[in-house]
């Protein structure tokens, strides 16, 4: 049956409008509807009783073509603005005007009275208006204005303020055509008077309304209340659900919005970097952000006057405290600088300085926690990775960071060698979902060989990291044998890709409408983790 | 890092065949140079410090060579007997003791070349001369001038002469203080009583290093004779400046000619364009690259590098020119058996030796922390460790605190390591105040504090931090998730009511242990501080102290 498609509610405003027998306002709707159901209603009776609510679904019968809402002015009410107080307390501007005029013997030149006037030109329009003034030149050949014609000593609209400034307000219908007419000019005119509409809907049953409403006039109101909008808990204890029948809701209404709480795209990343790293049988680890020169730079090998260790690329700590290299590996690092130090290197042939050495600095690589690791573990077979934060002295923008993350992984073992060290790195990306890797020379003064990779991506090389094989002067001082194949790849830049980003710094801004719109399956998904059925 | 144009009529004529701009840039990135840009007569390339002879078309002309097999081994530089001489004068020992020289004839070099030639000696500058500093090089006319010339100290007003972009006699003195390119370089001579200048017999100046030439040996088109001098603090690096500048001069058409230098105690001719010599055994480059080379094969792929190499018992012989500054240890000879065979043809596979894979403690802390977090509405933030002191403590009403400070950041962003992560959060609150209500963040990560005991000096320490911005946020928002954090980690605390002016007084507390240690600090966010931010919306936030809670990495 169709009137089983209605709300609650709307089913009673049908069986009221049938009652009533007439076109009624929402007030009489909701007070005749009181009458018939508040006996059946219960604590829901006041809710009946209220007129917003009978309007609210009155629209929606009207939406369904089962009432008609006919919008009716009953009654207009005119009353006094800020600008009509001081009107009516000092005079309206035109009458000011004249005043001034006849205390000047009836005219005025233009200069003058501006000066006297503020509202001089509002003045002048009305006072042209009502045929009080003229304006004409003087022998000079100044502006000047008369006064002219007859000047009532009250006007219907002075009439008027005074009326509204008495009694507040009146009806326009209590008005004579005389003082109708001045309002009508006030109305004109800006924040002198007001006019308040009270509009009243009248609503009538459509053929199909009358219908349904028929229908419905065949039942009791009891049997129309039994419908309920809430199941509660009331009604599960007392069983009387039973007797009661839910009402249907427009399943394609809007509905305010929730959000799960989620965890930030790049630590989502990173949780997968680690998981494929772990897969491929590597142990995480971990070292400081503040660090070194020593293990930054002099343990892998970078002259000390290298140009990376200039101040505008590396973030110097301000303080009088000196880091302490480690006592073990010093000389053996010097020698390695100045002249090889016995491992067939030429080595870089200058004096190495300790003190240099000893700087503390923001680590530039994690390469810095590889090597502490190395010097510490030296046996094969080491397998490590970490995913941490790195910084370089640079000025942010689109595409650069002064911090961000890099992907450090390091294999030693006694057949170690550049073939294994390219199928890791290509075995990684596929990991994550790029497949198609190639691989290019490259430089770093702690490597050799050396290689960067480079991902295919959207019709498109994308270089996302350098790797190689630690040089002899980089193992040698810390007493390592076996080769060390060693990489460091980006990640905010492989977070780009799989987020769609073009803006490297959206990951620390934190828009939380990004955070909570950014789905947590897209890096499984790109990564081939999980894909969805065709 | 630097890069060279190469002009694709030029590398044709020294390469005698045609070559597409793509093949000619999938051929340098074989070599290991980035491609910047491809265009229709030229690619620009970026190469790596460590290949300075790479600085001009020249130098990547004699390996694409080798690469496409139209000359292999090292090219030979034949040196004809010196006739110029050069004396080094006692008086620049403490200023910039050394100085080496070249002679180069019959170039011919347009327009085109010579800023080439300028752009190669800039890079050489910053490559090996450390802007000037180690080497400064100086290029000039040689029939402009009359040998001998003297490298010598000069008092800062006398010896006055034309620099290059001048048109009047400048004393050095002058040059330093208001020529443009002297005041650039000035800092390099500061604290020094004299400056050095080459003379010529004439006593005219070609040059004062490392800061101008005179305008008198200026390189103009059609030059036919060119005088190098490198000067500097670093013998070798001078050297070898020279001998990449006079490789490049003599594949641009020149012969090279020896200068006589005569220091105090020893006599030099320059350059000595002498190649080194190094060996490489056949099993470390086998097992350094997984591959089963011949020594043949090793000392094939080497020529095909430039290099001279021969095959002995399982030992190859390497002669490399002068150049090639790069070679330091065998290697180095590693790569470029590599690059030669083409890190493409290599076939990869995986390391061999089975380990088990793990994850640290902190990383476990942090993910069964997340997931409560996430558990309770909480949405992740996630921000940089660095900040500033406005953040951190003005806007929060905070005192400072012992904290990482930054000696020379490029930005005012940036000044110091976090020391605490609520004022991040209020910030992140701060800009979302466009974003739907309520609004719950948090973070897990670092701070960093100074600590004498490592060797360091500083300890990153693991925090939870979390904040609930709403019309309703209150004291209670973070009670509650205190009072949960601690049965997720199964931990007795107690909730003492503190002060901090951070927080709102009387809503203010402090976490401790059952042991008494303090774990935490929470409240609700004094409103001063939310004007701070510019946040007109309550909020509370509350910080914990992993690190004293767990024993991590």
């Amino acid at each position: 049956m169709e009137t089983l498609r209605l709300h609650r509610l709307e089913k009673i405003i049908l069986y009221t409008l049938k009652q009533l027998n007439k076109p009624s306002t929402f007030g009489e709707v909701a007070e005749k509807a009181y009458q018939l159901f508040s006996g059946v209603a219960g604590e829901d009776a006041e809710a009946i009783r209220s007129p917003s609510a009978v309007a609210k679904a009155c629209g929606w019968l009207q939406s369904k073509g089962l009432v008609s809402i006919e919008e009716k002015v009953v009654s207009k009410t005119l009353t006094i603005g800020a600008e009509g107080i001081e009107y009516a307390r000092n005079g309206l501007p035109e009458r000011r005007l004249v005043e001034s005029l006849k205390l000047r013997g009836g005219s005025a030149g233009i200069s003058v009275l501006s000066q006297e006037m503020p509202s001089l030109a509002i003045a002048l329009n009305w006072a042209k208006r009502n045929g009080w003034v003229e304006i004409g030149k003087d022998e000079g050949g100044e502006t000047v204005v008369r006064l002219t014609g007859e000047i009532p000593s009250k006007t219907p609209a002075e009439e008027l303020l005074d009326i509204l400034m008495l009694d507040g307000g009146v009806d326009m219908k209590d008005l004579d055509d005389r003082l109708r007419k001045a309002a009508e000019e006030l109305l004109k005119r800006q924040n002198v008077v007001k006019l308040a509409e009270r509009r009243e809907h009248i609503i009538s049953l459509t053929d199909e309304g009358l219908r349904i409403a028929s229908e419905l006039a065949l039942l009791q109101p009891a049997e129309i209340f039994k419908e309920v909008t809430k199941l509660t808990p009331e009604l599960l204890l007392t069983g009387r659900w039973r007797e009661v029948t839910l009402s249907s809701y427009d399943v394609k209404a809007p509905v305010p919005p929730v959000f799960s709480a989620k965890r930030h795209p790049l630590t989502q990343l990173i949780r997968l970097v680690k998981q494929a790293y772990t897969e491929m049988g590597f142990e995480e680890i971990k070292g400081p952000i503040v660090e070194l020169a020593f293990w930054n730079f002099d343990a892998l090998f970078q002259p000390q006057d290298h140009p990376a260790r200039e101040m505008q690329d590396t973030f110097y700590i301000d303080t009088e405290e000196r880091g302490v290299p480690p006592r073990q590996y010093v000389n053996f690092v010097k020698a390695v600088h100045e002249h090889g130090g016995g491992t067939g290197s030429r080595g870089w042939g200058y004096k190495w300085s300790e003190e240099e050495a000893s700087r503390l600095i923001l680590r530039t690589h994690t390469t810095a926690t590889t090597i502490r690791h190395l010097a510490a573990v030296r046996k094969p077979p080491i397998k490590v990775f970490s995913v941490d934060r790195i910084y370089r002295n640079e000025k942010v923008d689109w595409k650069h960071l002064a911090e961000f993350h890099q992907i450090e992984g390091i294999v030693v073992d006694e057949r170690a060698n550049f073939r294994q060290l390219m199928g890791v790195i290509k075995e990684f990306y596929s990991r994550l979902g790029l497949r198609q890797v190639r691989f290019r020379p490259s430089y770093f003064p702690y490597t050799e060989p050396s290689a960067e990779v480079e991902v295919f991506l959207a019709g498109k090389w994308l270089e996302l990291g350098g790797m190689g094989i630690f040089r002899p002067e980089t193992t040698h001082p810390l007493g390592v044998k076996h080769p060390v194949l060693a990489w460091g790849l980006g990640l905010e830049r492989l977070a780009m890709i799989i987020y769609g980003v073009e803006d490297i710094r959206t990951f620390t801004r934190n828009d939380l409408n990004w955070l909570r719109r950014t789905s947590p399956f897209k890096a499984y998904e790109t990564s081939g983790r999980v894909s969805r059925k065709d | 890092m630097p890069i060279v144009n190469v002009k694709l009529s030029k590398l044709e004529r020294l390469l005698g065949r045609r070559l597409a701009p793509e093949e000619a840039a999938e051929a340098l990135a074989r070599l290991g140079l980035g491609i910047e840009e491809i265009t229709a007569d030229a690619v620009k390339a970026e190469y790596n410090p460590n290949r300075p002879d790479f600085s001009s078309l020249y130098g990547i002309a004699r390996a694409l060579q080798g690469v496409y097999g139209v000359k292999t081994g090292a090219p030979k530089y034949r040196i004809a007997r010196p006739k110029v001489i050069v004396t080094a004068d006692r008086s620049v020992e403490g200023v910039r003791p050394f100085i080496v020289c070249g002679v180069v004839r019959g170039v011919s070099l347009d327009e085109d070349d010579l800023e080439d030639l300028i752009t190669m000696q800039e890079d050489l500058h910053w490559i090996l001369g450390r802007g000037r500093r180690k080497v400064a090089i100086g290029l000039h006319n040689l029939d402009s001038v009359e040998p001998p010339f003297i490298y010598k100290a000069t008092k800062p007003d006398e010896t006055p002469f034309i620099p290059l972009k001048a048109t009047a006699p400048m004393t050095p003195r002058e040059i330093l203080e208001r020529h443009e390119i002297g005041s650039k370089y000035a800092h390099l001579l500061s604290g020094y009583g004299e400056y050095p200048v080459i003379v010529d017999a004439r006593g005219d100046v070609l040059s004062m290093p490392p800061i101008i030439n005179s305008s008198r040996t200026e390189l103009k088109p059609g030059v036919r004779n060119v005088f190098i001098d490198v000067t500097g603090t670093d013998w070798e690096k001078v050297n070898q400046a020279l001998n990449i500048l006079v490789a490049a001069l003599v594949d641009a058409g020149g012969r090279a000619e020896g200068v006589i230098l005569r220091y105090p105690n020893r006599r030099y001719v320059t350059p000595s364009m002498r190649e080194g010599r190094i060996a490489v055994k056949r099993s470390y480059v086998n097992s350094l690259l997984g591959l089963s080379l011949q020594d043949g094969e090793i000392a094939r792929l080497l020529k095909a590098m430039r290099l001279d190499a021969k095959a002995g018992k399982g030992v190859v012989k390497v002669s490399y020119p002068a150049y090639r500054v790069d070679i330091m240890h065998p290697v180095d000879l590693v790569e470029e058996v590599a690059i030669a065979y083409g890190y493409g043809n290599m076939e990869l596979e995986p390391p061999p030796t089975l380990t088990f894979g793990s994850l640290l403690p902190d990383t476990y802390v942090s993910e069964l922390l997340r997931d409560a977090m996430i558990g309770m509405g909480y949405t992740e933030v996630f921000n940089t460790l660095l900040t500033n002191e406005n953040n951190q403590y003005a806007k929060m009403l905070a005192p400072e605190e012992p904290r990482v400070k930054l000696l020379n950041p490029a930005t005012r962003e940036y000044t110091m390591i976090r020391t605490w992560i609520i004022p991040d959060l209020l910030r992140n609150l701060a800009d979302n105040q466009r974003n739907l209500y309520p609004q719950r963040i948090f973070e897990i990560g670092d701070v960093v504090k100074p600590d004498l005991t490592k060797p360091e000096k500083a300890v990153r320490l693991l925090h939870l931090a979390a904040a609930s911005c709403h019309g309703e946020a209150g004291f209670n928002d973070v009670k509650s998730l205190a009072e949960e954090l601690a049965r997720v980690m199964e931990l007795e605390i107690n909730i003492q009511p503190a002060e901090h002016p951070s927080f709102i007084p009387g809503r203010t507390a402090r976490l401790t242990t059952a042991g008494g240690e303090e774990i935490g600090l929470m409240g609700e966010i004094h409103p001063q501080v939310l004007e701070n931010h510019g946040l007109p919306m309550p909020a509370a936030a509350l910080e914990i102290k992993l690190w004293r809670i767990y024993q991590l990495a």
